[in-house]
């Protein structure tokens, strides 16, 4: 959710500025380019040039006012590549204006071909407001070079703005810079091994900034990585207003009084009499506890308000939300606070950003990290999240959570209230939180070894219970069956399931108890006959696990979404006459302790009485971000189940 | 499933106690349904107005929603475009309130220019909300269209992927007028047709109630295979006592076809495109060996962008333009293709052409709904030969692989065409051979393998590595096709021939790793030499309702050879089976050579279509198949 400029809005007045003309008037392409060829031919792409200036002045009606140009030469040497970058699109809204856009193809051979401004199209979208300029290159061959560049001029947003820089491919002549009036100081910080910005002190009319590499290594994807928070990026903030003497003007401090005020609107008299009727709908059951009172009402608000997104004021009004049971992120927000606040609920607003795009950073204050809204709710220490359907009470998105954010709390002082902010630590949930437990049942057909039959029960909590528990009850009868089916089959595609059943189903269960399925399964999937012997595929009764592969070196973090354990136990019957030959093979344990913590694990052992085999295999994952120093211990205990996973049992004859 | 039916009252107490008495009727009656469709109704009317055809077409929807997935269907929105202006367009929700159904009529529409379908065309959406949809809400849509042109009169459904209720259409059309009715699966339908006339207009009626829904089917057939419909065509019409033909036959849709492409490519030709041609034709031995090597260029040069901004959606653009802006769509591609033929003194032939989801022939439905597609026929030494210069890496002696066994229609000049067969490729000539040479080392196995693929598989394999550039991710690419044993398979020592070739298979080579698979005990291994169960993903799901489609025949040719370690022999060595039926064809063999076992397994994948019998008859195969697929060699100790 971005949070409207509208009430962050603060006047720049013109007087005592001298005013400048802005660079762009002035900016061209090279009329005659001469770009080298690439001489690694392996490679699919190279930008010779990747240039944003971005510029603050006054004006001729003496507004703020944004002028934003990005300028790219793009080397394409793959059909691949040429598809992916022969259509451009440029979006611009009902704030913004598109003053320069210019394209050409340099090819191969050196011919330019300059696109003719007629084929420029437009499309228009009024459910965003935004519009779009697009184009096609003409003329591409392999090896050729498109460029391209844009001015847009827009209202002005600088209370934080985050540029990312590197890309996947090669980049050279990358080039930042940033003009602003010269009572405008503005803040930088640079990420991900990106050199700092610099202020150029050469300039008297207006300050500049600007960062210029002549090289940039692409970054290259790895699995599980958080691969857009870890591309180099910059972020920029105004600071200060020298003429108006305003200091850190993009602080958290007065983000968190407008969000307060702004969200804490006192409801009019009929907004207050809807509320009390929401309530009255939602809370059927006597709901007494807090905990109770605030699932009743996500499950109430998020099965019957459909969200939406668009440009529209009546989707952020609490009275049309409730009325039209219709609602934007802004309005489902408010709607959460009025109910809360009616019920005295103690809440506090977080805002955060997903830290796989972007990581909150708790020393620079900017508001291009605050992106997502969450509640926190002090009395049970847990968070709610006002915008995602699939998340329940208790379950944020886990994305949002082991990431920084800041924490909106009501203060009062005498008759007043007001929102104070602090950046605090979003605590992800303990791996006992989200659960994965099988108890699986084996017996072998007297008649016929090579045949089992199983029972299956698998308890699912936590986030791996949200994706299904909430909604379970809408899921109709094939797709039912086609949901057991593909569970019992997650063990092998040969197992026929003569019973099911499933426990706890009723979704206000998610959070309290488990989900689970029981199955009865009939199947010969599991033994090969060698000989005389049998061999049994237990390790293929938990389901097929991940193998992870790392040739290279790992460059970037590996993040999980959250923190987990399995419970794994076989009940095994052996058949009469039959003994296994090789339990030993059952062992296996692998461990990542950090300061005495056991944080990644794998272990898994036997217990043998009479003919009753137990086999346990339990694996937990106790940390989210995997650091580069222990990928390999990670690696090692994900891979200890994908061995596990192979284990096969001989079954010999006793005589 | 009464108890589902139990849970959802029991969980939303409140929400439904205000029921109507319909909803519990139509809950108990559609216990598994999300909504129904209470009432569908079209209406076109196709008058004449001084010669001028004047066609409207009017939709009223009726949805009731009985479970809490309501809300999530408040979103909607209409496709339109300047073949099929939107004239007025009324949404309201039902909302049941003291036993009442109170109206909530949707104020707001936007309209969106349609991105995804083309890169330039006139489709627009008009999207819209309807507030306070819950379980017994009801949604009310009307909206008249204007069908600009008589070619485009729209199929109309009698079922859908939910329950309908009632389902009428209705033609009113000026009695001079004629229409031809193509009924499209109707059979096992009770659809009732009458016909009536006024003073001015036969009107036509077809109507169906209570009709369940259709189950979606991963890999069915398109909906037009299966649900019924009828495809109303205007065939001629009467002004001032003079018949006209619009769509009689096939060669009125042809002449109309021809209108529209016999002005394309009649300025002088670009120079450089010549001498393009001259080089890439100059030293051919023959005429099919110049159009393969124009035929490759323009798949390889010219990018698929389309444009389809009205009647341009069936014009192709001059060849010169195409040349010059190195894009296209089919028609521009078909377009430069001729061109390029005929400077090289070659005569191709423009192709209309309906993909696999299109399940109509020309001569029962010739109106433009009939294909979706252009390429360029050529013939040579008596064979026909298909290009579709859109994708990349297809040979000229196939097609691509979504118009086998469709019809093509092939332009012979003003007045002449033909309707020609695209052949379906044999599965041999979609191939998959791999030698490996294995030996056990402990409970792991190494190797080294040989892989030659062809055909389609081949050009599959081919869009996937064009995406993969870093060797490691072409590495992780085949390190998951090529997978044996277990999820352990690692590669190494890669090496590709013939990469990205149009005519010759691509050879990979390499080394291979696979842990913890052979199991050895005593004196006893155990090794199963199934190392690729290719035949699993064949297998339909027992419930299944509808046809599968597969995108081509293939054939798959595994052979493994296991050296046996020193000192040891072979105690048991599985059978050999041999089956097949009409759909497919496998065998499995062994065979032991002085201290080496060969292994060979072959799938032959005999169809592009299973029905339901034919799918029954392909699972009961693969089931003793897989009885195979477990079979252990057991090596002991001499």
């Amino acid at each position: 959710m971005k949070i409207s400029t509208l009430f962050l809005l603060l006047l720049l007045p013109l007087f005592g500025t001298s005013q400048s003309q802005p660079f762009y008037l002035d900016y061209n392409w090279d009329v005659n380019p001469k770009y080298a060829q690439i001489s690694d031919d392996t490679k699919p792409m190279v930008a010779l040039k990747d240039k944003y200036v971005i510029e603050f002045a006054y004006a001729d009606d003496k507004q703020l006012t944004e002028y934003n140009l990005e300028h790219q030469v793009l080397w394409l040497n793959s059909d691949d590549k040429i598809e992916a970058y022969n259509k451009i699109y440029l979006p611009y809204s009902a704030t913004s204006e598109l003053l320069v856009s210019k394209a050409r193809v340099i090819t191969k051979d050196g011919k330019i071909i300059v696109l003719d401004d007629s084929k420029i199209l437009t499309a228009q979208n009024e459910e965003t407001g935004k519009q779009y300029k697009y184009f096609a290159f003409e003329g591409i061959d392999k090896g050729s070079f498109i460029e391209y560049y844009y001015v847009e001029k827009k209202y002005p947003g600088y209370k934080g703005t985050a540029y990312r820089l590197q890309s996947s491919f090669d980049k050279k002549n990358v080039e930042f810079d940033l003009f602003a009036p010269s009572n405008l100081i503005f803040k930088f910080k640079s990420y991900n091994n990106l050199p700092p910005i610099a202020q150029d002190t050469l300039i008297k009319d207006k300050l500049h900034w600007q960062l210029s590499l002549d090289e940039l290594k692409g970054l290259a994807e790895e699995v599980q990585a958080p691969y857009q928070a870890s591309r180099g990026y910059i972020v920029y903030k105004l600071d200060q207003n020298l003429i108006l003497k305003l200091n850190d003007i993009s602080s958290y401090g007065s983000v968190a009084q407008n969000i307060y005020d702004y969200y804490n609107d006192a409801p009019s008299k009929k907004e207050k009499g809807l509320l009390e009727d929401l309530i009255a709908e939602a809370l059927v059951n006597g709901e007494k506890e807090e905990e109770s009172k605030i699932r009743g009402l996500e499950r109430y608000v998020k099965t019957n308000v459909f969200l939406t997104d668009g440009n529209s004021q009546e989707l952020k009004n609490i009275e049309q939300v409730m009325t039209k049971k219709v609602a934007d992120d802004t309005g489902i927000t408010k709607l959460y606070v009025a109910l809360f606040n009616l019920l005295d609920i103690k809440h506090e607003i977080v805002i955060t950003s997903n830290r796989e795009q972007l990581k909150f950073d708790k020393d620079f204050e900017a508001n291009n990290f605050l992106t997502d809204f969450l509640f926190y709710f002090p009395k049970s220490k847990t968070y709610l999240s006002p915008t995602e359907i699939g998340s329940r009470y208790g379950f944020p998105p886990a994305n949002l959570t082991d990431n920084y954010g800041l924490f909106i709390k009501e203060v009062t002082i005498g008759d007043f209230k007001s929102g104070l902010g602090k950046v605090k630590y979003i605590t992800p949930l303990d791996a006992d939180k989200t659960t994965d437990h099988m108890v699986i049942d084996v017996s072998f057909d007297a008649d016929d070894v090579s045949k089992n039959d199983i029972r299956l029960s698998r308890s699912l909590s936590g986030y791996y219970g949200l994706a299904i528990h909430p909604y379970l009850y809408l899921v109709q009868d094939k797709d039912r069956e086609d949901l057991l089916e593909g569970l019992a089959k997650t063990m092998n595609e040969n197992v026929t399931v003569t019973q099911s059943e499933i426990r706890n189903e009723d979704p206000a269960n998610f959070g309290l108890k488990p989900l689970e399925f029981i199955l009865d399964l009939k199947t010969d999937a599991f033994t090969e006959k060698a000989g005389k012997k049998y061999l049994f595929k237990v390790g293929e009764l938990i389901g097929r696990q991940i193998q992870m592969y790392q040739e290279k070196e790992r460059i970037l973090p590996l993040e999980d979404d959250f923190k987990r354990s399995y419970f794994r136990t076989i009940n095994i019957t052996l058949p009469k006459g039959y003994r296994i030959a090789n339990l030993e093979d059952l062992n296996l344990a692998n461990t990542y302790v950090n300061d005495g913590k056991e944080l990644l694990s794998f272990n898994s052992f036997y217990e043998l009485n009479g003919d009753l085999l137990t086999i346990t295999a339990d694996e937990h994952y106790r940390l989210n971000i995997i650091d580069t120093p222990i990928f390999e211990d990670y690696r090692r205990v994900i891979n200890s189940a994908a061995d596990f996973n192979k284990i096969t049992l001989v079954l010999e004859p006793t005589n | 499933m009464r108890w589902l039916y139990i849970i959802v009252c029991f969980l939303g107490v409140k929400s439904f106690s205000q029921v109507s008495s319909e909803f519990k009727k139509y809950k108990e009656e559609n216990p598994n349904s999300h909504s129904v469709r209470l009432n569908q109704e079209t209406t076109v009317t196709i008058a004449l107005d001084n010669g001028d055809f004047v066609i409207t077409q009017e939709t009223v929807e009726e949805d009731l929603f009985l479970d809490e997935t309501a809300t999530s269907n408040s979103k909607q929105s209409l496709s339109f475009s300047s073949f099929f202006e939107m004239e007025d367009i009324e949404a309201s929700a039902y909302i049941l309130r003291n036993g009442k159904y109170e109206e909530h009529k949707v104020q707001d529409y936007k309209e969106k220019d349609e991105l995804n379908d083309s890169f330039y065309d006139d489709s627009k959406t008009l999207s819209f909300i309807y507030p306070n949809l819950q379980p017994g809400a009801k949604a009310k849509l009307r909206y008249t269209q204007k069908i600009k042109n008589p070619r485009f009169l729209n199929p109309f459904f009698f079922a859908s992927f939910y329950p309908i209720i009632n389902n009428k259409y209705t033609l009113i059309v000026d009695k001079n007028v004629e229409l031809v009715f193509r009924e499209q699966n109707f059979k096992d339908f009770p659809i009732i047709y009458t016909k009536s006339e006024n003073r001015k207009n036969n009107i036509y009626t077809w109507q169906i109630k209570n009709i369940g829904e259709f189950d979606y089917e991963e890999n069915a057939p398109s909906y037009k295979s299966v649900l019924p419909h009828i495809i109303p065509m205007i065939s001629a019409y009467k002004v001032e006592g003079v018949r006209k033909n619009i769509l009689t036959d096939v060669a009125d849709l042809y002449a109309w076809y021809y209108s529209l492409v016999e002005k394309v490519n009649k300025d002088p030709v670009d120079k450089d495109l010549v001498l393009l041609v001259q080089s890439l034709t100059k030293d051919k031995a023959n005429d099919l060996e110049k159009v393969r090597a124009i035929y490759y260029w323009t798949q390889e040069n010219i990018k698929y962008i389309a444009f389809e901004y009205a009647l341009g959606g069936f014009i192709p653009r001059e060849a010169n333009e195409v040349f010059t802006k190195k894009y296209g769509d089919c028609k521009d591609n078909s377009s430069i293709l001729y061109r390029m033929l005929e400077i090289a003194g070659i005569q191709g032939h423009l192709t209309w052409i309906g993909t696999r989801s299109i399940p109509y022939s020309y001569h029962q439905v010739p109106t433009p709904i009939v294909d979706n597609h252009m390429i360029l026929a050529y013939e040579f030494e008596g064979k026909t030969y298909y290009l579709d210069a859109t994708g990349r890496f297809t040979p000229i002696e196939m097609p691509t692989s979504f118009i086998q066994g469709k019809e093509a229609l092939l332009s012979f000049g003003k007045d002449s065409f033909e309707i020609r067969k695209v052949p379906i490729v044999a599965p041999e000539q979609n191939s998959f051979r791999e030698q490996s040479v294995i030996t056990l080392n402990g409970s792991n196995i190494e190797g080294s393998s040989s892989v030659d693929i062809s055909g389609y598989i081949k050009i599959d394999y081919f869009y996937e590595l064009e995406r993969e550039k870093s060797d490691s991710k072409i590495k992780a690419f085949y390190n998951a096709t090529f997978q044996k044993g277990n999820n352990s398979f690692l590669i190494d020592n890669l090496t590709e021939t013939n990469k990205f070739d149009y005519d010759k298979n691509l050879l990979v080579n390499y080394d291979f790793i696979i842990s913890n698979y052979a199991k050895a005990l005593g004196d006893e291994i155990y090794v199963n030499l199934n190392l690729n169960k290719k035949t699993l993903v064949l297998k339909s799901k027992e419930n299944r309702k509808m046809a599968v489609e597969f995108d081509y025949m293939d054939f798959y040719e595994y052979q493994t050879i296991l050296t046996i370690p020193e000192g040891y022999g072979v105690d048991y060595l599985p059978e050999n089976i041999v089956i097949s039926n009409d759909y497919l064809a496998c065998e499995i063999r062994y065979e032991l050579v002085d201290n080496q076992i060969i292994y060979r397994h072959s799938i032959t994948l005999k169809t592009i279509n299973l029905d339901l019998e034919a799918q029954k008859k392909m699972n009961e195969l693969i089931s003793k198949i897989d009885k195979e697929y477990k079979e252990v060699v057991v090596l002991q100790k001499k």
